[in-house]
C-alpha cells in the first residue's frame, strides 16, 4: 500500500506551510525584505485612483504592506496567528485577522485593491488555488477593484526545480554563524518528528474514504524530500547537500530577499511547499476563477523577480449587457 | 479589533449561514488607542460602512458614544458626527473577547486584538 497518494490537501499545506510559518523564530520572521516596488507602486495607484482606498492584503506575514500608505485602509490577513502576532507587535494596533485565503472572512464587494504576494503558490491543488483567487475576487469591489498576484516562477535564472511542486528549505538567518554540528540531538529529534509528520499523514489516509488526486504532486515532493533530506544514519553531523543537488536546487532564502552564501537550515520540518507557476499558468488560472465572478479580467501581467504576476480588475462592463 | 475591522467582518463563509452580518461582539478587554484625526480619511471611508452595523457594535460595547439612529445627510459638514466616526471607527480596540455569528452562535477568539476567524473543514460549505 502506498500511504502517500491519499494524503489531504489540506493536512500536507498544514504540515508544509502553515507548521513551518508558526514554527520559525521570531527573528526569521521578523527580517522582512524590503516592499517590492512594483507592489508599492500598485497601492500608490490605488490610493490616488481611489477616493476610498480600502485594501485587503491576504497573507500578510508580518505585515509589511499594510502600513505602508498612510492614505489607505489595509487590514491584514494571515493564515498563521504566529504571523499575525509578530505583525501586530511590530505594528502597534493594525488592523489583522487570522483568516483563511480559502474562506475570507469579509462582504462581498468591498475591497478596492486586494494584495495576494506569495500566497497562492503555497496551495497545494490546482482547485485551492482556484478557489484562493475566487476568494479574492468576491472581496473585491465592482467597479474597478483591483487584485495583485505574484506568484514564484518556475522559471528563474538563479535556481532550477525538478517539478513543479517543491519543498523549499527555509534559511535561518540566527544559526548562521552555528554549525549545525552543534547537537545531534537536534537532528535526532527532527528524523523524529519527520516520522510523526509521516504516520500522521498515514493517519489521516485511514480515516480518509475518498482517493484524491494527488498522487503526482506527492511522487514529486517524496523526490524532493528525498534530494533534501537524506539523514545518513551514521554520521547525522556531516548532513550536506551535495554539489550536484546545490546547482540543480538553489535554495531561497528566506524571507524573500536575495542573498548567496547562506547557512541552509537543514531542519527537515522547515520546508515549506511551493507550487511553482509556469509562464501562462497564472494566467489561466485567473480566466478560470473570472468564469465565477463577473466581469473579472487581467488587465496586465509581467515577470517580477522570479515571480508570475497578474493585476485582475473587476468592471461591471455595461458596455457588454 | 478596531470596529472599522469589524464592520468588514462576516461568518458567512460558516456552512448553512447566509449573512453572518453583523457579527455580535463580546468584549472582555476594551482599550482606547488615539489616532489622529484625519478629517479627509474619514470622509472617504464613511461610504463603504454598514453604519447599522457600527451602532449595534458600539452598543455590544457599551460605549458611551452618541451616534444618531440614522446618518445624518449632509455629512461632510457635520464636523462633530465626522469625528464621533472616527473616534468609534479606529480608537477603540477590542483586545480580548469573542465575536459570535449572528445565525449559528459560532464563537470566533478575539486574543491579543487579533480575531481568529479559522473554521474546522467539517464547519465550511
Amino acid at each position: 500500500m502506498n500511504y502517500q497518494n491519499r494524503a489531504q490537501p489540506d493536512v500536507l499545506e498544514q504540515i508544509y506551510v502553515h507548521d513551518v510559518y508558526n514554527r520559525l523564530d521570531s527573528t526569521t520572521l521578523t527580517q522582512d525584505a524590503t516592499a517590492w516596488p512594483n507592489v508599492r507602486k500598485f497601492l500608490s495607484r490605488a490610493a490616488s485612483q481611489n477616493k476610498n482606498a480600502l485594501v485587503a492584503d491576504v497573507g500578510c506575514g508580518t505585515g509589511k504592506y499594510i502600513k505602508l500608505k498612510s492614505d489607505l485602509f489595509t487590514i491584514g490577513c494571515d493564515r498563521s496567528n504566529k504571523l499575525c502576532e509578530i505583525a501586530r507587535e511590530k505594528y502597534s494596533h493594525i488592523p489583522i485577522v487570522i483568516a483563511d485565503n480559502l474562506y475570507l472572512p469579509y462582504r462581498d464587494n468591498l475591497f478596492d485593491a486586494v494584495l495576494s504576494i506569495g500566497v497562492i503558490h503555497h496551495l497545494t491543488t490546482h482547485q485551492r488555488r482556484l478557489k484562493a483567487i475566487q476568494e479574492c475576487l468576491r472581496i473585491l469591489k465592482f467597479n474597478g477593484g483591483q487584485l495583485l498576484i505574484y506568484t514564484w516562477a518556475m522559471e528563474q535564472k538563479q535556481r532550477q526545480f525538478s517539478s513543479q511542486d517543491v519543498l523549499v528549505p527555509c534559511i535561518n538567518h540566527q544559526s548562521r554563524s552555528v554549525d549545525i554540528t552543534r547537537d545531534k540531538s537536534s537532528w535526532s529529534s527532527s528524523c523524529h518528528i519527520q516520522e510523526n509528520i509521516l504516520s500522521r499523514i498515514e493517519q489521516v489516509d485511514s480515516q480518509t474514504t475518498t482517493t484524491t488526486k494527488t498522487l503526482s504532486m506527492l511522487e514529486s515532493i517524496q523526490n524532493i524530500f528525498q534530494r533534501i533530506i537524506k539523514p545518513t544514519s551514521s554520521t547525522p553531523s556531516t548532513l550536506k547537500l551535495s554539489h550536484q543537488d546545490q546547482l540543480k536546487f538553489r535554495l531561497r532564502p528566506f524571507p524573500m530577499s536575495s542573498c548567496d552564501d547562506e547557512q541552509i537550515n537543514l531542519n527537515p520540518c522547515n520546508n515549506r511547499f511551493y507550487h511553482v507557476f509556469k509562464q501562462g499558468e497564472l494566467e489561466m488560472l485567473i480566466e478560470e476563477a473570472s468564469k465565477a465572478i463577473s466581469g473579472a479580467k487581467i488587465i496586465k501581467s509581467y515577470y517580477d523577480h522570479g515571480n508570475w504576476c497578474a493585476i485582475v480588475q473587476r468592471d461591471v462592463d455595461v458596455g457588454l449587457l | 479589533m478596531k470596529l472599522i475591522t469589524h464592520n468588514m467582518l462576516t461568518s458567512n463563509i460558516l456552512k448553512g449561514v447566509t449573512k453572518g452580518f453583523p457579527l455580535k461582539i463580546k468584549a472582555d478587554k476594551v482599550d482606547n488607542v488615539s489616532v489622529d484625526y484625519n478629517r479627509d480619511f474619514i470622509t472617504r471611508i464613511i461610504p463603504r460602512i454598514e453604519y447599522d452595523a457600527l451602532r449595534a457594535a458600539v452598543n455590544d460595547l457599551g460605549l458611551n458614544e452618541s451616534l444618531p439612529e440614522t446618518m445624518p445627510e449632509a455629512v461632510q459638514q457635520d464636523d462633530e458626527f465626522l469625528k464621533t466616526m472616527h473616534k468609534v471607527l479606529l480608537e477603540y480596540e477590542v483586545e480580548e473577547g469573542e465575536l459570535i455569528c449572528p445565525e449559528t452562535g459560532r464563537k470566533f477568539p478575539i486574543s491579543k486584538g487579533i480575531p481568529n476567524m479559522l473554521l474546522q473543514e467539517t464547519e465550511v460549505s
